[in-house]
């Protein structure tokens, strides 16, 4: 892993004014700093309403912050940003395309040349185990299926980071287990920068280099965890007495232990 | 079986032809008279069809104007929600009195009944796709132009279809009932001639074509359906099987 910084906040704060309706400013995120290195997979974890969302945006240069900076690349983000990949808690693919174009819609938007583009997203179609699909509509895939091709349409452009907001949430147990088991797989083949955002403790811990936990609105850092499980990790992993007391560690953090009791 | 029942219950209980005829006599009108008939639903057809294109065409370009422009929203949704409370059909004697008895006036009305499902179903086309997708194109710095062609046009194929269904029933009910203010041709003009010459087995023989002109219609739009919108055959066979059926 290089030092190289891929993705940075620094120091930022957003508050949410509404122009037109009369209600009270809401402070989404106050002086929150944190650096994801390349290659580096970081997870945010955090109560509902903590400001989650807000950071997808600000990375993605979708909404600007109101103090402090955030960086893609060591580059200032000014505007939408390509150079990072969104993948979201539903697989929100278009109905009317089959797989592969599915895929493709970023190259298109960009104005890339779509043949050079093609068999990459056929390789990425055999890196998800979805081989045979390509020219299925979405309608025929299940859930966990779709949410691989928007992983896939994530990757068609090799941007330098990948955000992933929740991407497994709306999956079952089993199929969720298993998608973390292939998203490790994916992401070691493809050395990917990662910020990971996720509501389960348990997810973070197993999937990430380190776990940044934030407090609930308005959203701070409260600690950065460093996670140093081998890879490629098992989910028996879970299971060990160092994998549960970094998640009860993370649990106490965010105030969720029992008050008296065993906790 | 019907239709026998039908021929057995008119005949036992000797009820006046001009009220209630039995098929044979129905059959024989048919035999008759048919080409003229002929000639007639071509005609209400046709109405029916070019209200419901220009309604099509001018629907989905109004659509389109009130979404991407929130003036033009603001000044024309109100005239719109005008013309859609006024019954189209109180203006039939109005448009007779300026086009005349032929072909303009019926397709005026089709259109002014089709117009407003059309415009309605189509801007919730435009403006349902999902947030995440339009957060996805916008980080992918898409133009307005390129999010309309990529993501919010296909998205409202499904829901301008649904639009097309209702304006197309609509758009028959309308060419009828300009026929019955005033016509020389059309089946609602021979349902209305029926009615003054008490020959009703010309009233059956024209409802019934009506019937069929409006099941033709209806696959018609189906299968364009269809041919458009491949994949939403997938969706329902999963809901079927979802619930047992297959």
């Amino acid at each position: 892993m290089s030092q190289r910084t891929v993705i940075e906040l620094k120091d930022v704060k957003k508050l949410y004014q509404s122009k037109v309706v009369r209600r009270p400013a809401v402070l989404a995120l106050e002086n929150v700093s944190f650096e994801v290195k390349e290659g580096e997979f970081l997870a945010l974890v955090g109560p509902s309403g903590c400001g989650k969302s807000t950071i997808l945006k600000l990375v993605s240069g979708l909404m600007p912050p109101t103090e402090g900076v955030v960086r893609v690349n060591g580059v200032e983000v000014r505007g939408p940003q390509p150079d990072i990949g969104i993948v979201f808690q539903f697989p929100v693919l278009m109905e009317w395309r089959k797989v592969l174009d599915n895929i493709l819609l970023p190259i298109e938007v960009l104005e890339l040349d779509d043949l050079d583009y093609r068999q990459r997203a056929r390789d990425l179609v055999a890196l998800v185990g979805l081989t045979g699909f390509e020219d299925k509509y979405p309608l025929e895939l299940s859930g966990g299926m779709q949410q691989r091709v928007s992983i896939c349409r994530a990757l068609i452009h090799d941007p330098p980071g990948l955000i992933m907001d929740e991407p497994f949430s709306a999956l079952d147990e089993m199929t969720r287990d298993a998608m973390n088991v292939e998203l490790q797989r994916i992401l070691l083949e493809r050395h990917k920068t990662v910020l990971y955002i996720t509501h389960s403790i348990t997810e973070a811990v197993f999937l990430a280099d380190r776990v940044a936990v934030m407090s609930a609105r308005p959203g701070r850092i409260l600690k950065v965890i460093d996670v140093s499980f081998r890879r490629p990790r098992s989910l028996r992993v879970r299971a060990m007495p160092e994998f549960v007391d970094k998640v009860e560690e993370i649990r106490e953090l965010l105030g969720l232990l029992d008050p008296g009791g065993s906790g | 079986m019907m239709i026998v029942v039908w021929e057995g219950m008119v005949r036992l209980a000797k009820i006046p032809e001009f009220i209630f005829p039995a098929p044979s006599r129905i059959v024989d009108f048919y035999v008759k008279f048919g080409y003229t008939l002929t000639e007639d639903t071509a005609a209400t057809l046709m109405e029916t069809v070019l209200g419901f294109l220009l309604a099509a065409v001018l629907g989905v370009v109004f659509a389109v104007l009130l979404v991407y422009s929130a003036l033009l929203y603001d000044i024309l949704y109100p005239p719109l929600i005008v013309l859609q409370v006024t019954p189209k059909i109180a203006i039939a004697p109005l448009l007779l009195l300026w086009f005349g008895y032929g072909l303009l006036p019926k397709v005026v009305i089709g259109f002014f009944i089709s117009f407003f499902p059309i415009v309605v179903t189509t801007v919730h086309g435009l403006t349902s796709v999902e947030p995440e997708m339009l957060d996805l194109l916008h980080s992918l710095r898409a133009s307005k132009r390129k999010i309309f062609l990529k993501a919010r046009l296909p998205h409202a194929v499904p829901y301008m279809f649904s639009g097309f269904q209702i304006a197309m029933t609509l758009s028959l009910i309308g060419a009828i009932v300009a026929e019955f203010v005033g016509a020389e041709l059309g089946l609602g003009f021979k349902i209305v001639y029926s009615q003054y010459s008490a020959n009703t087995p010309m009233l059956f023989a024209a409802l019934g074509l009506l019937a069929v002109a409006g099941l033709v219609l209806f696959y018609l739009m189906l299968f364009l359906e269809r041919l458009c919108t491949p994949w939403r055959a997938l969706k329902q066979e999963k809901e079927f099987a979802a619930q047992g059926f297959l």
